[in-house]
């Protein structure tokens, strides 16, 4: 099937689990939720799940206000992701409990930005908040999973989803977390080695593989390509793009 | 299609680039020569039969010698230079794009297509732009949001080549972002065909 006509089959049903709000002039990028969403329109995407850039630049409060403001303005297309900085103890829980509350679907960490270990006591608080309040948690991973993999053992009732399948380590990002069920690999990442798709269906199951961009860092050509271009059935691409996030998300994605 | 090596092991470009000749005949594809930068010092490579040539500037550092010796083999052969500044991700950058762009000022009758960088290089790209007008860039490695108009707009539709890095990288991904992008069609023209077509001397 021709890429254009593939894309044309599964236009507005796409479902990107990894999305951002907010621009970063580090590099002449421009993520307003409204440019977001022009983007979306552009190439099919029906939903995309948003943290703010301003949460892991800036302040992850404001951000996530930000955050809200943008879902509220396009509703049924932009759904919330609560970015916590672990550093802020009680008031990171705090700001979990409350955005969960006003309809967030999950919990970004970005380890990396807030200078801490996924595995860190006040990382695990977190986690174990999430837990509690029924959300999935979003790891940002460029460690080939090491972090993602002991977090799995430590949570084994948590959905966990692996932000860029390990990164630039994609083999053994997907073979560490291949045993544990409750992790699925989420595709986007500058990194589009030929087979890597292949090899995290091959390793986990088409079910779980998620379909994310990662704007406005990434154009969402790059996951598409990715998905699209995979030697694998078309079963399994519609599945990564349209259905797989419902399983990490629930009914709301239904209620839309 | 522009054919190149992979980066062979240091003694065996030769060999690599007489393949990529032998493949390209039978492919109908165009033969680019590759080399590295330790073997461009050693001066004994041979252009005749490509259409350009490729200099890997990926995982370690890349001497302004052998920049300027790239630089004056390709204008010795009338050659357009490609630099690789980023093969496998993950792997540092080589080259120093504002030592690059400085470069090719010196060279101006010498296209120098920059392959392999990312959106992380916005900014650099955006100021090369008018330090060196012979500078191109190849959107394979350039995965940022609506990178291809950003490039455009930027540098111009005639400085803009499609590249796909295949088949080390899914080229469905390059497709799709110049299919996608907000081009005129003589925009969509130059950066498919037309740019590659007078800068390889196609046709």
């Amino acid at each position: 099937m021709r890429l254009l006509e593939a894309l044309e089959r599964v236009r507005g049903r796409i479902v990107d689990v990894h999305s951002h709000v907010g621009s970063d002039q580090r590099f002449l990028l421009d993520g307003s939720p409204g440019r977001i969403v022009q983007v979306m329109d552009r190439y099919g995407i029906g939903v995309s799940l948003v943290s703010s850039t301003h949460s892991l630049l800036a302040d992850f409060r404001e951000g996530n206000r930000l955050a809200l403001e943008a879902v509220r303005e396009h509703p049924g297309r932009l759904l919330g992701l609560v970015a916590v900085n672990p550093h802020y103890g009680e008031e990171a829980l705090e700001e979990l409990r409350r955005y969960v509350g006003a309809g967030f679907v999950g919990v970004k960490l970005h380890p990396n930005y807030f200078k801490i270990s996924v595995l860190d006591e006040l990382t695990l608080r977190v986690l174990e908040e999430a837990e509690r309040v029924g959300v999935p948690a979003m790891i940002h991973s460029y460690d080939g999973g090491v972090e993602v993999s002991r977090l799995a053992e430590l949570f084994p009732d948590l959905t966990i989803v692996m932000y860029h399948m390990g990164g630039a380590r994609w083999r053994e990002g997907v073979e560490r977390v291949r045993r544990f069920d409750n992790v699925y690999a989420e595709v986007s990442s500058s990194v589009a080695d030929a087979g890597m798709v292949e090899a995290a269906v091959e390793a986990l199951g088409y079910e779980r593989v998620l379909f994310g961009t990662d704007m406005p860092y990434l154009d969402p050509a790059v996951s598409l390509g990715k998905v699209l271009g995979a030697d694998i059935s078309w079963e399994a691409k519609e599945a990564i793009l349209c259905y797989n996030a419902e399983e990490v998300i629930g009914p709301r994605l239904r209620e839309l | 299609m522009a054919l190149s090596p992979v980066p062979p092991p240091s003694s065996e470009w030769g060999s690599a680039n007489e393949r990529v000749l032998r493949a390209s005949r039978s492919l109908g594809a165009v033969p680019v020569a590759g080399a590295s930068p330790q073997g461009l010092q050693r001066r004994d490579l041979r252009l005749d039969g490509f259409r350009g040539l490729r200099l890997y500037a990926s995982g370690s550092r890349v001497a302004r010698e052998a920049l300027n010796c790239a630089l004056s083999l390709a204008e010795e052969a009338g050659l357009p230079l490609i630099v690789q500044v980023r093969l496998k991700w993950g792997d540092p950058m080589g080259i120093d794009l504002g030592e690059l762009c400085s470069a090719a000022s010196e060279f101006r009758g010498v296209p120098v297509v920059l392959s392999g960088v990312n959106y992380s290089e916005n900014v650099e790209l955006a100021t090369a732009a008018s330090r060196a007008p012979n500078i191109c860039v190849d959107i394979a490695y350039h995965q940022g949001l609506l990178g291809v108009e950003f490039l455009v707009r930027r540098l111009g539709s005639k400085r803009v080549l499609f590249g796909t890095a295949y088949p080390l990288m899914y080229p469905e991904c390059s497709v799709l972002k110049v299919l996608m992008a907000r081009l005129s069609g003589s925009e969509r023209y130059d950066v498919l065909c037309g740019n590659a077509e007078r800068l390889l001397r196609l046709g």
